[in-house]
């Protein structure tokens, strides 16, 4: 009942906001703004109840654990700021005679089926729902994507389409040979029943099943080569969504991945096939960010480079195993909050410049006395800088592999080292200079703000402190992921 | 179930094994819809006989669903579109047709290598099916890469979903009904989705060519 209730806030929103003409849009923007406050707050409601039962069972399809409410968590908290902030945002944007009330709208409502569909995806143990969940962001998104009905998002839409379906049919038939194990009298199709009928199929076939869930699921993550869709959709999709994107959906994506690795583990009593797929493509990501991120000549495709960049890392969190599965969960929050800020700073910019262009921004430490700060310290935050968080992730992630992966962690450490100076490179010119003729001073309406202020806010204090619940439930979530065989 | 009719199962594989072929090697996007009928038709129908031969009424109403979805509306819909816009439907390829022929022949050898052997365990009593419906998994693939239309990509996806359920089925998932309104849901998302870019893109693009979707560079 109470999960139903989780999924059902988001899809109730849409279908209030589906009632509502686009002249109603201030009630919209107040009922997006008390959804998002409801999905957030039931979430921290019920985590003390996943701490101290170990689980949430809603039905025989839905039961969250504690990996399931941090994702939650994650979701409901970028999706909180995200909420917020996209208020502000296209409130600009229709001053600006960019987009009209119509497509604000329908801008609120396919993000809170987003939001559904993402918390769909973290809170059911069946993996054909959890199949369809992630299919349905896909779905969603789309539309979000091509937004602006421009040549150029038309085309990042379909290409992300395309890719991000096809790599989900590729998972699909994975998760039909796990399902085609599970033999005849074992009830209802989940996890627990995946992990515990595995143990009687040949390796040989479980490798395969897991490399097709791999490619499907990392098509979705972003890792290379499966990253193509990832440089263009950043760029062109409004930027509230591009956070989510980034911050969220690449979490849930690997939800599914770690899932599965989960039962595939259980089945070859062993990590290390599955670990040494993560390692591999985490690096080659990683490595691959590094030499691209150079010659990026937009800021907002330099951001999808340092996604891919961290997905890499979390990659390799999760490969290396033992302490680094907490460092790789706790790196997923501080992402995602670094790039919710980097994102929403982004679009402040791009507000006041009309541009994506890095050559077209210059002097922003004039023009956006609050964003253009902010810009720069969410990127130092991005790229590990002490003393924000992410520096102790990753940290933490090298330390763990540095036993046993030497060569991974040097190779690793290299490419976050190199992405560091080239994305310091395009940090210094976008601030520094003149600004260019015609480009007023000053921020855009206070929503465009102040969610950014406590986004920030948050994310230092998080940087220092860590609750005492979170770190429990982040700790139960990473020790679910090691003990599964 | 497979037991005593694997024969018959082996027509249904086959029958949406040239279904795929067809698309490869057909010109118009006319013949291409009716090559996708056939491969749904199938995958209906057998849902429909394991329904039937096992008594299980929830698989018949999927395999009726199934057949009304993307047999009967799913194609009406597809027609309606390229009737809109047939001036400009032209489905070449990247690759020539001898070309094609042999990276298809390349991509069943494959499937039936031992590569993929190993997968024969999940149904040893249909192990000569398997190979076939991965087979059919990598063509829709490569329809999807080889051809530069959009709506062509569109069938290629379509297509590999068929696969996957004739897979799922022939194999003898005991849950194929959760899987096939996954599906379903998918085709009937995926029909709004074709609705509106594929209007878009002939609109802004003027054509449904992929290659003309180009303005997106390494900025």
């Amino acid at each position: 009942m109470s999960l139903t209730f989780l999924i059902s806030i988001p899809l109730l929103t849409a279908c209030f906001i589906a009632l509502l003409q686009p002249k109603h849009l201030k009630i919209i923007e107040r009922g997006v703004i008390v959804s998002s406050f409801l999905q957030l707050g039931f979430i921290l409601f019920i985590i003390p109840s996943v701490l101290s039962r170990g689980s949430i069972t809603g039905s025989a399809l839905f039961s969250i654990d504690a990996l399931g409410a941090f994702l939650a968590l994650v979701i409901a908290l970028i999706g909180f700021f995200t909420s917020l902030y996209s208020i502000g945002y296209f409130r600009a944007e229709v001053a600006k005679e960019i987009v009209g009330p119509t497509r604000v709208r329908q801008f609120f409502l396919l993000l809170q089926l987003f939001l559904c569909a993402m918390l769909l995806a973290v809170s059911t143990i069946n993996p054909v729902v959890m199949w369809i969940a992630i299919e349905a962001t896909t779905l969603s998104t789309a539309f979000l994507i091509s937004f602006y009905n421009k040549q150029t998002s038309t085309e990042a839409a379909w290409k992300y389409l395309i890719i991000n379906s096809l790599g989900l049919l590729l998972g699909l038939l994975g998760t039909i040979l796990f399902v085609a194990a599970r033999g005849e009298n074992s009830g209802a199709l989940t996890w627990a029943v995946l992990q515990n009928s595995v143990g009687g199929i040949s390796p040989a076939a479980l490798k395969i099943a897991f490399v097709f869930i791999f490619v499907g699921y990392s098509t979705k993550v972003g890792l290379v080569p499966f990253h193509t869709w990832k440089p263009d959709t950043y760029s062109k999709a409004p930027t509230p969504i591009v956070a989510l994107l980034s911050g969220v959906l690449l979490n849930v994506a690997f939800f599914a991945l770690l899932r599965f690795k989960s039962v595939v583990d259980a089945g070859l009593h062993s990590a290390e096939f599955t670990s040494s797929f993560l390692i591999f493509f985490g690096l080659v990501s990683l490595v691959f960010s590094a030499l691209l991120i150079f010659i990026q000549k937009n800021y907002k495709r330099l951001l999808a480079y340092s996604s891919i960049e961290h997905a890499g890392i979390l990659a390799l969190g999760f490969g290396f195993g033992g302490f680094a599965l907490y460092a790789a969960l706790l790196h997923m929050l501080f992402n995602s909050l670094a790039k919710a800020l980097l994102f929403f700073s982004a679009g402040n910019i791009f507000l006041k410049y009309s541009s994506t262009k890095m050559r077209n921004v210059t002097g922003m430490v004039r023009v956006l006395p609050l964003s253009a700060p902010i810009f720069f310290v969410g990127s130092l935050a991005a790229l590990g800088f002490p003393p924000f968080g992410l520096f102790f992730t990753e940290f933490m992630t090298f330390s763990a592999g540095i036993n046993d992966h030497q060569t991974a962690v040097i190779i690793g450490m290299l490419s976050v080292l190199v992405i560091f100076f080239g994305f310091f490179k395009h940090l210094s010119a976008l601030f520094f200079g003149e600004a260019p003729e015609g480009i007023a001073k000053g921020e855009s309406n206070l929503f465009t703000q102040w969610p950014v202020l406590v986004l920030l806010a948050l994310f230092l204090v998080l940087s220092w402190h860590i609750p005492a619940s979170l770190d429990e439930l982040i700790r139960f979530a990473a020790h679910n992921l090691s003990t599964n065989f | 179930m497979i037991e005593n009719s694997q024969q018959l199962y082996f027509f249904f594989d086959v029958a949406a094994f040239i279904a795929i072929l067809s698309m490869h090697v057909v010109k118009t996007n006319r013949y291409l819809i009716r090559a996708y009928i056939l491969q749904s038709f199938v995958v209906a129908s057998l849902l429909l006989l394991i329904g039937f031969l096992e008594q299980e009424q929830s698989l018949i109403w999927i395999g009726t669903l199934t057949f009304a979805i993307k047999v009967v509306a799913a194609p009406a819909f597809f027609f309606r579109l390229k009737k809109r816009f047939d001036a400009l439907f032209t489905p070449n390829n990247y690759l020539s047709l001898p070309l094609t022929l042999v990276v298809l022949m390349f991509l069943i050898i494959v499937s039936y290598s031992s590569v993929f052997q190993p997968l024969y365990f999940f149904s040893p009593e249909t192990f000569g099916l398997l190979p076939l419906c991965l087979a059919m998994v990598f063509l829709s693939v490569f329809l999807m890469i080889n051809r530069r239309g959009a709506f062509s990509q569109m069938i290629g996806i379509l297509s590999v979903e068929n696969s996957i359920v004739l897979l799922a089925t022939l194999i003898g998932i005991k849950q194929p009904i959760a899987l096939e309104m996954g599906i379903i849901f998918d085709i009937a998302i995926w029909m709004i989705i074709a609705q509106v870019f594929i209007s878009m893109i002939y609109r802004q693009f003027g054509s449904l060519n992929v290659t003309q979707l180009k303005k997106l560079i390494e900025e």
